[in-house]
């Protein structure tokens, strides 16, 4: 029996060395094919059959400083094993990407998968991608108005690498070409939210605070997680995008229908113990406008877009986003071969900074306060200023033939009094080894806690990660 | 009469051929450099040597290229597939002559195409030690060429020609190129700089005739100053020239949806 097992396992092992013999004496003239030959795992079509690659990854991320509300030191502690491989037939092609993930701190295992979608173009003009994928449009750097495509912030703010910004989610998104124009719409059968930082990991805005005083305004707990994902939305939403390139410049037009990205809106329950708040996505519609092009030594970017808060319409209800004109400008270049830069200035202002005045004062005084008392209410007098403006900041810089890179991005918002700084030192070892290193940095003020940084004040991180790629 | 004249002109040829000047000497260099075919296809091992290492970070990637114009304007589709971690990376690049490339990056990992200022020509490309123009060709109408004169570089006879940019350049203030005479590749060039000195040098390692074009197999970019060394090597089983390329290749949307079946 076992003598029959091995001659199995030899005749598999001589008929593998019979198959592979002809690519290894093949073009016996060329110094490089065997080079080649080395390297060809990762080509598409080199051979036939599914060819696998991917990294594992160690990563931490730490308090910096012991004042966090929530008193937790270690904030992220997790191994990241990735498989991904892609498959062209004549009909269609496939991308997988998978993440096996073992939370360190926890002890629970999961696997995220980040792409899982077929790709086809049942006629010329048209390119269909459907399943689990990240979409993304619009021209601002780390802020978006027209790209209303869920966004992991947890991520960003805890110092993850930047592709996990992009959360994948399921859609089916249709790419039609005619000529200079690219018409995209993508459709989210379930709406798909930002990861907004967890009150299981961050001390987070405790929206309660603004009813009972005695609460504190940043809270969290073990338990807030599980809680957060409860109050989505289950409803579909929809973006469209038409493009024209022109002549190096990009225009674009956009329309979306569904939910605000994160909780931008408040329920309030009345029970016999008192009223409570929950966040809620409210319903949102929008339609914008953006160009991209080369300006001088570098890229010039604009873009614009209106937003309707459509669960308040006539913005009287301070505890559902008002709706908002916003717009940003921005500019980056590169100074050196070593040195790069870019800044935006984005504005949004409310479109109905009245009815949300007197919503909030109409708030408490059907709490029984006078309106004299209602304007002297913390959530009176810290409210949402009618134009709030944002500043970016990005600056880059390479050596060691761009092995070694160094990011820094500054968000800074002088109406919200907050501010967040991102740093991080990436170094590539080798072909396969990479290692990274940086800093999450967060402020506020005292009294505007519910600010969307401001909150993250004393929750700043450090973090470091190493990934093997194979 | 006539007919003695068209004789006597024809007798006279190659003694014309003889004295090529060097702007004529530069523009066949470029155009067997960089214009070989209508379009054309290779996969290509880029090993950039850290200062003083022997031990190179390697990319593997695929290069597209379509002439719009011979001589003239010219599209770059390059899809890297090495390392792992930045596979289905694509560059795109449209070449023009006198005026900032159109230059676009797609991102993979956030499905993004990035808009790249293409006007600074003389950065690394890919953080080696080749220029983004050395790669995609330096134009022979940014220099007035002089031809020095004619020599022979390990027993192979060449003709030297210096290029000076007509419009003074930050980096680059003279190029010294020897270029092989019967097929004018380019097999040694110097790049020196405002102090005269020598920051660049390049040697063509290997050339082999595929489809009847001389095709540059091997290249090699030191950087004496900084002490860094890039080799480019070409897969000659990869190759393949006027393959009928649709502009279409050159696109945002081909760089989403790569032509998997040219990148073999």
């Amino acid at each position: 029996m076992k003598k029959a097992f091995e001659r199995v396992l030899f005749g598999l092992v001589a008929s593998f060395i019979f198959v592979s013999a002809p690519n290894l004496q093949a073009e016996e003239d060329d110094d490089f094919a065997d080079e080649f030959a080395q390297e060809e795992t990762g080509g598409e079509g080199a051979k036939s059959g599914l060819e696998w690659s991917g990294f594992m990854q160690f990563e931490r991320v730490d308090h910096l400083g012991t004042d966090s509300p929530r008193k937790r030191k270690h904030l992220g502690d997790e191994v990241r094993f990735r498989l991904k491989t892609s498959h062209e037939a004549d009909q269609a092609s496939m991308v997988l990407k998978m993440d096996f993930v073992q939370d360190q701190l926890t002890g629970a295992s999961s696997v995220d998968i980040r792409e899982a979608r077929i790709l086809t173009t049942p006629t010329s003009w048209l390119d269909l991608s459907l399943g689990k994928q990240v979409n993304t449009w619009g021209v601002g750097d780390m802020v978006f108005i027209n790209d209303l495509f869920p966004k992991n912030w947890m991520a960003m703010f805890t110092g993850k690498d930047m592709e996990f910004l992009k959360e994948p989610a399921n859609s089916y998104r249709a790419s039609a070409y005619f000529g200079d124009a690219t018409l995209d719409l993508v459709h989210h059968p379930k709406f798909a939210a930002d990861v907004t930082p967890k009150g299981c990991v961050f001390a987070v805005y405790n929206p309660n605070s603004m009813l009972d005083s005695t609460q504190p305004q940043i809270a969290g707990s073990e338990q807030a997680c599980t809680a957060q994902s409860s109050t989505q939305p289950t409803e579909a939403e929809d973006a469209v995008r038409l493009k024209l390139q022109k002549g190096g410049w990009e225009l674009a037009v956009y329309g979306y229908r569904g939910f605000y990205k994160n909780p931008k809106g408040m329920a309030m329950t009345v029970s016999s113990t008192g009223a409570t708040l929950a966040p809620i996505y409210p319903r949102l519609q929008s339609v914008g406008a953006s160009a991209e092009g080369q300006l001088g030594p570098g890229i010039f970017s604009m873009e614009v877009g209106q937003y309707t808060s459509l669960d308040d319409k006539e913005g009287t209800n301070p505890l559902i986003e008002n709706s908002a004109s916003k717009g940003l400008i921005g500019y980056r270049m590169d100074f050196t071969q070593n040195i790069s830069a870019g800044v935006q200035s984005m504005i949004e202002s409310m479109n109905q900074a009245d009815g949300y005045e007197k919503g909030i004062l109409g708030m408490y005084q059907s709490m029984g306060l006078t309106a004299a008392q209602a304007a002297q209410t913390p959530a009176f007098v810290n409210r949402l200023d009618k134009t709030r403006s944002t500043y970016t900041l990005r600056l880059g810089f390479n050596a060691q033939q761009e092995t070694l890179r160094v990011n820094i991005f500054a968000f800074e918002r002088p109406e919200d009094q907050d501010s967040y700084q991102k740093l991080e030192i990436t170094k590539r070892l080798s072909d396969a080894l990479v290692v990274a290193t940086g800093a999450n940095f967060f402020k506020g003020d005292d009294l505007k806690k519910d600010r969307d940084f401001g909150m993250l004040t004393n929750e700043d991180n450090g973090f470091a990660r190493i990934q093997y790629n194979f | 009469m006539k007919k003695l004249f068209l004789l006597a002109t024809a007798a006279l040829m190659p003694l014309a051929a003889f004295a090529e000047t060097g702007l004529e000497i530069a523009k066949k260099a470029s155009l067997a450099s960089y214009y070989a075919g209508d379009d054309g296809k290779a996969q290509m091992l880029m090993k950039v040597y850290p200062k003083n290492s022997t031990k190179p970070i390697k990319k593997v990637f695929y290069m597209l290229k379509k002439d719009v114009t011979e001589g003239g304007e010219q599209m770059f589709f390059t899809y890297f597939t090495k390392p792992s971690d930045i596979a289905r990376t694509t560059f795109l690049v449209h070449k023009k002559i006198g005026s900032d490339d159109f230059r676009r990056l797609y991102l993979p990992a956030s499905d993004k195409v990035l808009a790249i200022s293409g006007s600074r020509k003389q950065d690394p490309f890919m953080g080696s030690d080749f220029s983004y123009e050395d790669v995609s060709g330096r134009h022979f109408s940014k220099d007035s060429h002089k031809l020095l004169g004619e020599e022979t570089l390990n027993n192979v006879p060449v003709y030297v020609v210096e290029s000076t940019p007509k419009v003074k350049e930050d980096k680059i203030a003279t190029i010294k190129a020897w270029i092989q005479k019967d097929n004018y590749i380019p097999l040694k060039v110097e790049f020196s700089d405002h102090n005269n000195k020598v920051f660049k040098i390049y040697h063509t390692g290997k050339v082999k005739s595929i489809q009847g074009i001389p095709t540059i197999l091997k290249q090699v970019m030191e950087s004496p100053a900084a002490g860094t060394k890039t080799e480019i090597l070409v897969n000659p089983r990869s190759v393949a020239y006027n393959l009928g390329m649709a502009d279409s290749i050159f696109t945002e949307r081909s760089m989403k949806k790569p032509p998997l079946k040219l990148l073999k």
